[in-house]
Parts: C-alpha cells; structure tokens; sequence
C-alpha cells in the first residue's frame, strides 16, 4: 500500500522492507584485500610524511625562535629524511597496531591488524611487524598471490588484516 | 266595567298572594275572572228577571211557570254567555298581563332559591337526553364568539402543568416518528453554533477526557515515522558535516572492498584458480 492508496492516513502504511547489507557489512571479519590494505598503508605513508615535514618544520621555527641572529636554514640530507620517516612510521604502526588494532589508514578503509585468534596484537608483535613493514613494504604484494589474503609479514608474524 | 278592574285587581291580589308563578298566577287569575264575570252575569240576569217580572203573589201556576222560565233564561246565559265571555278573556288577559310588571313581581314576592331547593335536579339531569342537546348546540358558533386570547391568559398554565402526567404522555409518543418529520438541516441553520461553542468550557470538557485511548489509536509511532519519511530526516541529517564524512568513509569502504573482490578475481583467473579465496585451513600458511 503506498502513500497515496492511504487515503487520509498515510502514516498508517507499513514501513518499507530496510535495505539489503551492504558489501561491506557481508565482509565483516574477512581477510582484506591488497587495495584496501595498499590504500590503507598509503594513507598511513601521507599521515607520516606530513608529520615529519611538520616535525622538522617546528624544529626549523624552534631554532630560528632560540637563535634568530645566528639562524641559517639548511636542507637535511636525505638520509637523514629517509630515517625521519623510517622511525616516524614504525613508532606509528607499532602503536597503531598494539593500541587500537588499527592506523588511520586502516581506520579509514575499515581494517583491523589482529593475529589468528581474531586479538589485538602484542606490543613486541605489532613492533616486529612495522619494523618488517617499513624494511619490506613490498611484502604487501603477497596478497594478490596469498589465499588468505595475507602478506609476507602476516605468514612470518601469524598476522592478519580483516575487515572491520 | 268597573266591577271587571275590581275583580281583576281582587283576582290579581289572590294569585300573587299564593305565591304562584308568573304565568301560572296569570292563568289562575284569569280562569277565576271568567268564573266571577259568569256569575256577575247569572246575578244580573236575576236581577233582570225581577225587575221584569214582578211577582206580587202570583198564583201557584204561575209562579211555576216564572220558576220554568227563569230556569231558561239562566240556561240561556249559561249556553250563550259563556263563549262571549271567553272571547273577551284572552284579550283582557292580554291586556292585564301587558300593564303588569311580571318579572318584578316575580323578584319581590317570589323565593327562587327556595323553589330551586325544592328541585330534584339529579332527576332532571337524568332525564335530559345530553346528546340531542349537544347535537343543537352550534360549536362551530360557540367557538367564533369565543375570545380565546383572553381565556388562555386566565389560564393558569403552571397548574395545568403540574397536573399532567408527562411521563406517561413522552411514552405515548412515537420520537422516532416525530424527529424523522423534523428538518435539522434548516434547525442547525438556525442555530448560532458559534455562540453556543463559546458558552462551552472547553478547558473543563478537554480535562475530563481520557487522552490514552486517543493516543492509542491515533498511532503515533506510525504518524511519526511518517513524518521523518516525508521531511526526509535521514538526508537532513546526511547534509551535516559529520554526517557526509561518515558517507564518505563507509563510501570509501564499500568500494575499497569491491575493488578487493574485483582484484583478488582477477588475479585468482590469472592463477588459473578454480576454488575461491578464504578458503584455506584457519592458521595455514598463506
């Protein structure tokens, strides 16, 4: 019965059937896939890269605030970028994935790191697994080969990444 | 005629006097009248007979022969005397009663109250026969001379009132019948709605009301959701802020695992796979 077979109580017309589940809510708990997983690292890599340009950037004001007559701006060597970056990510990961279970990344394509039991990730595991992350991040593309959806850490760590 | 005036007068006396009604008393007086006039007359025949015929010691076959003859004369003005005289009666009664006031006779000498008291007025009305007098009577005649104005305010209403059974009259009554012949459309016309709503203590009625089955039945629930569906509420709510990031992510998310599902296919042909993913021992190594 639709609105206007009511007559002058449309109110009364039963509510519509809800909407069927979404893709993604059929896929709660499954393995994720290497685009949603590359997505998430990508985001995670942008997050990082901002946080250490700020970070070097505050400490460029820093120095010009302590010193300004003698302060001279100077390029860091891209090594030193390199390592900025390295640390920055791995102290990200380690945190994100033995805290909350997830990065931003992750949080925003609806992931979770957890080990085979469906748990949150102890510290040293989630520390191992973003030290091998940031080593190896091309491990990520054992996904595409992996039934199981998982990654080169994931088989060394007993990880995996689901859906949230 | 002077001995008539003096005989109607002595005869008018004796009549009144007995207490005799108007006409009866008249009649009375006229019956004794003809009887004192006939025997006036018989007298004057006597003395006519006297006076001419002396009778100086008449011989005995004489004076049988005047005793024969004044036997006829007598007859004789008893046969023909009588009808003059009863001519003449009706025209002197005619005339007497003419000069007399009767009725205020009647009123002065006459107790009607005592003759009414003598009256058996129970057998009277027992023999009067009530329909052929109503059929006489003229109502239609009766009712025009009526001044029904003037009766109907010496009415005492409030009396007549309270002496009808009005209970037993509304029961006799066919309502249905009555109000069936009534046009309520042309009496709600009539009817000044709005004054009468405004004498209503509308505060007083509403509170007396039992608000819980309205509601009940009302459905509110229903008419509420109604009314989210028809302003739209989810997409207003969709329009804030908070709202389109939350779209957007879980967007994102739907098709982050589409493209997933889409790849892992793509590349599960390029392997020449026949069985799907996920489909591994839990724990297996991948």
């Amino acid at each position: 019965m639709t609105h206007a077979e009511a007559g002058p109580f449309p109110w009364r017309v039963p509510p519509p059937p809800p909407d069927p589940p979404s893709p993604r809510v059929l896929a709660h708990g499954r393995p994720a896939g290497i685009v949603t997983r590359g997505a998430a690292n990508l985001v995670d890599i942008v997050l990082v890269v901002l946080a250490v340009g700020l970070g070097y950037a505050g400490w460029v004001g820093l120095r010009f605030l302590l010193a300004p007559t003698s302060f001279r701006p100077t390029a860091p060597t891209y090594g030193w970028v390199l390592a900025a970056f390295a640390l920055g990510l791995f102290v990200y990961w380690a945190t994100a994935w033995a805290g909350p279970g997830r990065s931003k990344g992750a949080q925003l394509l609806g992931l979770r790191v957890t080990d085979r039991r469906g748990a949150r990730l102890s510290p040293w595991r989630a520390a191992v697994r973003a030290a091998l992350c940031v080593v190896f991040l091309p491990g990520l593309l054992w996904v595409l080969i992996s039934r199981r959806n998982r990654s080169v850490q994931d088989v060394l760590l007993r990880t995996s990444v689901v859906y949230d | 005629m002077g001995w008539t005036a003096r005989s109607v007068t002595t005869v008018l006396g004796h009549a009144v006097g007995g207490a005799v009604g108007g006409t009866l008393a008249a009649t009375g007086a006229a019956v004794s009248l003809s009887a004192g006039i006939a025997r006036d007359l018989a007298q004057s025949a006597r003395s006519a007979a006297r006076v001419t015929l002396p009778r100086p010691a008449p011989p005995p076959a004489l004076g049988r022969g005047l005793h024969a003859a004044t036997a006829d004369v007598r007859d004789a003005g008893r046969r023909h005397l009588g009808p003059l005289v009863d001519a003449a009666l009706s025209r002197v009664i005619a005339a007497v009663l003419a000069r007399i006031d009767v009725a205020a006779l009647i009123e002065e000498y006459v107790d009607v109250d005592r003759i009414a008291r003598l009256l058996d007025v129970d057998a009277v009305a027992a023999r009067l026969d009530v329909g052929r007098v109503v059929d006489r009577v003229d109502v239609d005649a009766i009712a025009a001379g009526l001044d029904l104005d003037t009766l109907v305010d010496r009415v005492d209403v409030r009396r007549v009132t309270d002496r009808v059974d009005l209970g037993a009259v509304v029961d006799r009554l066919d309502l249905d019948a009555i109000v069936a012949r009534v046009d309520l459309d042309a009496v709600i016309d009539r009817l000044d709605l709005d004054a009468i709503v405004a004498r209503v203590d509308l505060d007083r009625a509403a509170a007396r009301l039992d608000v819980d089955p309205i509601i009940a039945r009302a459905g509110i629930v229903e008419l509420a959701r109604y009314v989210i569906d028809e302003i739209d509420l989810a997409a207003l709510i969709r329009t804030s802020t908070a709202a389109v990031s939350d779209e957007m992510v879980s967007s994102v998310r739907a098709q982050g695992v589409d493209a997933d599902r889409a790849v892992e296919r793509i590349v599960d042909r390029l392997l020449l796979r026949r069985t799907g993913r996920h489909e591994g021992a839990p724990g297996g190594r991948g």
